[in-house]
C-alpha cells in the first residue's frame, strides 16, 4: 500500500502521529476519569485509569520501534551514510532519515508526557 | 545569456517570438480593469503592502499604549479608550499583521521559488487578499466609532457574552475576524497543493527550498488550527445574536469552552507565525553565510516536528484555571518537548554560518541574526513560563507581556524585515539601502530591548497587563518610562524602513540587475524585477540550490530550452509534477482575469458586515451576490481542449485535463473537508467537554421515538447511494442517470434534515434552554446548512450537465461534488449519533 511505501509522506509522518493518539488518550482519559471523581472512590479505580495509562504508553512506544525498525532497514536499503549515486536513491535517504528524526523525536514526546503519570496526583 | 539586465529582456523580446507571447499573454489588464487581475505576483504585492498597512496602524495604537504608560497616573487615554486600543492592538497584530503578512510573502515568492507560473488557484487567492483587506478593514472602523472590542485579544467570556459586553464590540471582532479566516484557509489550500504539486520537474521533496517545507506545515497547521476558533467564534455569535447558551453557566454551558476552542487555535497560531519566520531564516542565512544550509533533513525534521507538538500546548494558557494537574503536566511535557526541534534549528543556522567563508553582514542577513537573537532570549522566558509554578507566579503581568513580544519579534517581526530586505528587489529591480537598512535596525533591534527588556523586571515587580495607568511609587515608574522610550525607537526605525521601501529606493536605489544577492534558489534565475510569468520556460531541477551548483541554469530557462517556453494560444498555463518525486504529469490552464473573485469578496464582506447589525434579510441578498459570482466563477472549470494534449516542449507532450483523486481541484475539495472535519471534531469535543465539567446537568436524553434519527439515518444514507449511482452512470456515458440520481438524492437529504430536526421537535428540546440543547441544535445546524450548500452544488452540476460540460472524460466536479455529499451524510451520522446515541449510552 501505497502509506507504507517509502516515497509516502504519511509514512514520514508517521511517528508524530503515534504521539498525537497517545498524547489525546492521556488527555482524555484523565479529563473523564476526573470528571468521573475516580481519585475520590468514583465509579472507577485511579489505579487502573494509571495502568492503563502506562499500557497505551508501552503500546505507543512499541509502535515507534518498529516504525524505527522499518525506517532504519529503509534507510540501509538505500545505503547509509553512503553518498548517493543518483537522485531516487538520494530521495529514498531523505524520506527514510526524515522518518527516523522524527520518530526520535515523538519517543522523547511520549515519554515526556508519561513521567508525570509516576509522579503526580491526578485530579486537584 | 541569461537576462543581465532589462535592456537585455527588451532586445530578447524582439527577436523571440516565445518570449513575446508569454509576456502578453501574462501581461495585467490596464487602468481600472487592474484590479480584475489575479496572477500571484499582483495579488502578492498588494498583499504585502497591505500586511504592511495593518503593521503599521497597530504600531499606532502601540504608540498610544507606551504614551499612556510612559508616566504613572497618566490621563492622555481613559480606561474604556485603553481597553478597545490594547484589545484592537493584539488582534490586529495577531490576524491582520502576523498571520497573512506570511501568506502574502508565500503567496508572491513561493511560485518563482518553485518554476511555476502561478498558484494552483489564481482566482481564490485573489478573492482571499480581498477579503483579507475588506475584512481587515471593517474591524478597524469599530475603531473609529469608540464600538471596538475591548475584551483583550483572547476575547474571554463571559467577558465577551451578551450579559457583559451588549454592544457591538465584541461582533466586529467576531464577525471580521471570522472573515478573516476566510482568507487564511484560501492561502493554505493555495500554498499546501502549490508546494505539493507544482514544483518544476525533477524537484522532488529532498530537493526542495527550505522556505517551501516551512510553508507546507505552516499550511497544514491552518488547516487544522484555525477550525477550534471558526467553532468559538460561531457559537459565541449564536450566543450573542440568538441566545443559544454554550458559554453561560447558568445554564450548563462553560466559559472555560471558549478558553479551551481559542488556545486550541491559539498556540499552534503562535506557531503558525513563527515557522514562516523561521523560514524566511533558513533562506537568508544560507545566502549570506555563502553555505548551503547545514542539515537539511534535521530542518525539515524541526518544521514538521514542531507542526505536529504545537497542537500539543494549548492548555498551557490555562494553568490558572483550575484544570487536573494531571492534564496540566502533559501540556508542559509537550511544550518542553516542542524546545527539541526549535533549538535544533537554532543549531542548524550556527552550522550553516560556522561551514561558510565567512558572513555578509548585509541588510537581511543583520535582520535575520536580530531574529536569531530576540528569539532564542524569547524562547528562554518562554521555558521558564511554560514551567507550571512559574506561570502561577507572573500570570497576567508584564513579564508575559514581555515574553511573548520577544518570541512574536523574534519570531516574525524581524524575519518579515528580512523577507522585505532580501525579496523586495523582485519587484522593484532595485536593493534597498545598506546604509537606511542600518539605521532601520539598529533602530528597531536597540529600541525593542530597551523597550521590552524592562518589562520582565515591571512584571516580576508585580504590575499587571492590561491597566490603564498604575500609581507612583510602586518601583514602576521608570521602568516604564524606559519602555515607551524604547518603542519610541522602533517606531523611528520602522519610520527609516518605510522611507526605504515605499520611496528612496525605488528612485535612488543600486540597480539590483541579476541575482544579486548570488542566491541558490530559482526565483533569482533571471533579470529583476521578475516577470508575471516567473519563468521564461519551467526548468529541470536536479539540486536543492540549483542556482550554485549549475551555473548555466538561468541561461538555459532564459533561452527558453525548458518546459512551455512559450504560449501560441495565448493561455495562460503551468505544468503539474507528482508530489514526491516531482515528474511532469499535465499541463493546468489557468484561469484569466476576471471580476467574479472581487465581487464574491465585495458580497462576503457585506455578509459579514450587515451580520453585525443583524440585518439578516439584507445579509441573505448579499449570499445570493456571492453564490451567483462563485457559479460564474466555476462555469468554466475543467478545461478540455480537443485533442487532450498540449505540447509542452522538448518534443513532449501533456494531458490538460484529468479525472481523479490526483488532480488539484480533488486536493481543494479534500483539504477544505479536512477543515471543516477539524471545525465539526471540535464541535464534539465542545460536547464532551460540556459534559465532563457537568456532571450534574448531563445531557438530556431525547425522549423521542427512535423512529425519527433512524429514518433521518437511513435517508441519509439513500441520498448518498443515488448520488454514487449518478456518478456512475455519467462514467458509464448516460445523461439520464446522471442527471436523475442527484434529482433523486436531493429530497432523500432534505427528507434526512428534517426528520434530524423533527427528532429535536420531537423531544421538545429548544436550543436556548441550556448547553446541550444549544449543543444538540448546532449539530443539527451544522448538517443543514451542509445540506443547503449541497443543493447549490447540485444544481450547478445539473446546469453544466445540460451545458454539455458533464462528460464520461469530464467528471471532476461530478467527484468533488460527490465527496461533498458523502461528507454531508457523514455529518448527519455523525449527528445523528452524539444527539440520540451518545446520550444514552452514558
Ligand atoms: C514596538 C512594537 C510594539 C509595542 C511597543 C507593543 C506594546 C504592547 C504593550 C505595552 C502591550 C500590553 C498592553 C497591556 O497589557 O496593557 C501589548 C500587548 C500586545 N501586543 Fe504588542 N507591542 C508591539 C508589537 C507587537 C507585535 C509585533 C505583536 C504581534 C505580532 C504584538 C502583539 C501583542 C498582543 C497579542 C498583545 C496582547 C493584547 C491583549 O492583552 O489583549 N505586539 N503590546
Ligand atoms: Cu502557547
Amino acid at each position: 500500500m501505497n502509506v507504507i511505501d517509502r516515497d509516502s509522506l504519511v509514512g514520514m509522518v508517521a511517528g508524530p502521529l503515534v504521539w498525537g493518539a497517545h498524547f489525546l488518550t492521556c488527555y482524555i482519559a484523565i479529563a473523564v476519569a476526573c470528571a468521573f471523581e475516580f481519585e475520590t472512590g468514583g465509579p472507577g479505580e485511579w489505579g487502573t485509569v494509571k495502568t492503563i495509562l502506562l499500557a497505551v504508553t508501552g503500546i505507543a512506544l512499541a509502535l515507534i520501534a518498529v516504525l524505527i525498525l522499518l525506517a532504519w532497514h529503509r534507510w540501509m536499503q538505500a545505503g547509509g551514510f553512503e553518498k548517493p549515486r543518483d537522485s531516487t536513491q538520494a530521495r529514498h535517504q531523505f524520506m527514510a532519515v526524515g522518518g527516523l528524526l522524527l520518530c526520535f523525536l515523538s519517543v522523547v514526546a511520549v515519554i515526556y508526557a508519561a513521567v508525570p503519570l509516576f509522579f503526580l496526583p491526578a485530579c486537584q | 545569456m541569461t537576462f543581465r539586465s532589462a535592456r537585455d529582456l527588451e532586445e530578447a523580446d524582439r527577436r523571440d517570438p516565445g518570449l513575446r507571447q508569454l509576456r502578453s499573454t501574462w501581461a495585467p489588464p490596464k487602468g481600472f480593469a487592474r484590479l480584475k487581475e489575479i496572477n500571484n505576483t499582483f495579488i502578492g504585492m498588494l498583499y504585502v503592502l497591505t500586511g504592511i498597512f495593518f503593521f503599521v496602524v497597530a504600531g499606532i495604537l502601540a504608540a498610544l499604549i507606551r504614551a499612556q504608560l510612559a508616566v504613572p497616573e497618566n490621563d492622555l487615554i481613559s480606561a474604556d479608550w485603553y481597553n478597545q486600543i490594547f484589545t484592537m492592538h493584539g488582534t490586529t497584530m495577531m490576524f491582520l499583521f502576523a498571520v497573512p503578512m506570511m501568506e502574502a510573502i508565500a503567496i508572491f515568492v513561493i511560485p518563482q521559488l518553485l518554476g511555476a507560473r502561478d498558484l494552483p488557484f489564481p482566482r481564490v487567492s485573489a478573492y482571499g487578499y480581498w477579503a483579507y483587506l475588506l475584512g481587515g478593514l471593517m474591524v478597524l472602523t469599530s475603531l473609529l466609532f469608540k464600538v471596538a472590542p475591548d475584551g483583550g485579544w483572547f476575547m474571554y467570556v463571559p467577558l465577551t457574552g451578551p450579559e457583559y459586553s451588549p454592544g457591538y464590540g465584541p461582533d466586529f471582532w467576531l464577525l471580521g475576524i471570522g472573515f478573516i479566516e476566510v482568507a487564511a484557509i484560501a492561502a493554505s489550500i493555495e500554498l499546501i497543493i502549490g508546494i505539493l504539486k507544482f514544483r518544476p520537474p525533477g524537484m522532488s521533496m529532498d530537493r526542495m527550498p527550505i522556505f517551501a517545507w516551512y510553508m507546507l506545515v505552516f499550511g497544514f497547521m491552518i488547516l487544522l488550527g484555525f477550525p477550534p476558533l471558526v467553532l468559538g467564534d460561531i457559537l459565541l455569535e449564536v450566543e450573542r445574536a440568538f441566545d443559544w447558551p454554550f458559554y453561560d453557566a447558568d445554564r450548563g454551558g462553560d466559559p472555560l469552552l471558549w478558553q479551551h476552542l481559542f488556545w486550541l487555535f491559539g498556540h499552534p497560531e503562535v506557531y503558525i507565525i513563527f515557522l514562516p519566520g523561521a523560514g524566511v531564516l533558513s533562506t537568508v542565512i544560507p545566502v549570506f553565510a555563502r553555505a548551503p544550509l547545514a542539515g537539511y533533513v534535521w530542518v525539515v525534521l524541526a518544521a514538521v516536528g514542531t507542526g505536529f507538538l504545537s497542537f500539543g500546548l494549548w492548555v498551557h494558557h490555562m494553568y490558572t484555571t483550575g484544570i487536573p494537574v494531571m492534564s496540566l503536566s502533559f501540556f508542559s511535557a509537550a511544550s518542553l518537548a516542542v524546545a527539541i526541534p526549535s533549538g535544533i534549528q537554532v543549531f542548524a543556522w550556527i552550522a550553516t554560518i560556522w561551514s561558510g567563508p565567512g558572513v555578509l553582514f548585509r541588510a537581511p542577513m543583520l535582520y535575520a541574526l536580530g531574529a536569531i537573537f530576540i528569539f532564542v532570549a524569547g524562547g528562554l522566558t518562554g521555558v521558564m513560563v511554560a514551567l507550571v509554578p512559574v506561570d502561577f507566579q507572573v500570570h497576567d503581568t508584564y513579564f508575559v507581556v514581555a515574553h511573548f513580544h520577544y518570541v512574536l519579534f523574534g519570531g516574525a517581526v524581524m524575519p518579515v524585515f528580512a523577507a522585505l530586505h532580501y525579496w523586495t528587489p523582485l519587484v522593484t529591480g532595485r536593493l534597498m539601502s545598506e546604509t537606511l537598512g542600518r539605521w532601520s535596525f539598529g533602530l528597531i533591534f536597540l529600541g525593542f530591548n530597551v523597550a521590552f527588556f524592562p518589562m520582565h523586571l515591571t512584571g516580576l515587580r508585580g504590575m499587571p497587563r492590561r491597566v490603564y495607568t498604575y500609581p507612583a511609587d510602586l518601583g514602576w515608574d521608570w521602568l516604564n518610562m524606559i519602555s515607551s522610550i524604547g518603542a519610541y525607537m522602533v517606531a523611528a526605525g520602522v519610520a527609516v524602513f518605510l522611507w526605504d521601501w515605499l520611496y528612496w529606493h525605488r528612485k535612488h536605489g543600486q540597480v539590483a540587475g541579476y541575482n544579486p544577492w548570488n542566491a541558490g534558489t530559482l526565483e533569482w534565475h533571471s533579470v529583476t524585477p521578475s516577470t508575471n510569468f516567473s519563468m521564461r520556460s519551467v526548468p529541470i531541477v536536479s539540486s536543492t540550490y540549483p542556482l550554485w551548483d549549475e551555473p548555466e541554469l538561468g541561461d538555459r530557462v532564459d533561452r527558453g530550452e525548458f518546459y512551455l517556453p512559450d504560449s501560441p494560444d495565448e493561455r495562460r498555463k503551468t505544468l503539474r509534477t507528482g508530489s514526491v518525486m516531482g515528474e511532469p504529469r499535465q499541463v493546468i490552464f489557468l484561469p484569466h482575469p476576471a471580476w467574479s473573485p472581487i465581487i464574491a469578496a465585495i458580497g462576503t464582506a457585506t455578509f459579514f458586515g450587515l451580520a453585525i447589525f443583524k440585518l439578516w434579510w439584507l445579509c441573505a441578498a448579499a449570499a445570493l451576490v456571492i453564490i451567483i459570482a462563485g457559479i460564474i466563477w466555476m462555469w468554466d472549470a475543467e478545461p478540455l481542449p480537443a485533442p487532450n494534449r498540449y505540447d509542452v516542449g522538448r518534443g513532449e507532450t501533456l494531458p490538460v485535463h484529468i479525472n481523479g483523486a490526483d488532480t488539484h481541484g480533488f486536493w481543494a475539495m479534500a483539504l477544505l473537508l479536512i477543515f471543516d472535519a477539524a471545525a465539526f471534531v471540535s464541535l464534539i469535543f465542545s460536547a464532551l467537554f460540556l459534559w465532563t465539567v457537568n456532571r450534574d446537568l448531563s445531557p438530556p436524553v431525547p425522549e423521542a421515538e427512535p423512529g425519527w434519527a433512524l429514518a433521518a439515518a437511513g435517508l441519509a444514507v439513500l441520498a448518498s447511494v443515488f448520488f454514487r449511482l449518478g456518478a456512475f452512470a455519467n462514467r458509464r456515458g448516460s445523461m439520464i442517470g446522471l442527471v436523475l440520481g442527484p434529482l433523486a438524492g436531493l429530497p432523500a437529504m432534505f427528507a434526512s434534515g428534517g426528520a434530524l430536526m423533527g427528532s429535536l421537535f420531537d423531544a421538545g428540546i429548544s436550543p436556548t434552554e441550556n448547553a446541550f440543547s444549544a449543543v444538540y441544535w448546532t449539530f443539527a445546524g451544522w448538517t443543514g446548512f451542509h445540506i443547503g450548500v449541497g443543493t447549490i452544488f447540485i444544481f450547478y452540476t445539473l446546469a453544466r450537465a445540460l451545458a454539455g460540460k458533464v462528460t464520461p472524460e469530464r467528471r471532476q466536479s461530478v467527484m468533488n461534488v460527490e465527496l461533498f455529499w458523502h461528507f454531508t451524510t457523514g455529518l448527519a451520522l455523525v449527528s445523528l449519533i452524539m444527539i440520540h446515541l451518545w446520550p444514552r449510552v452514558i
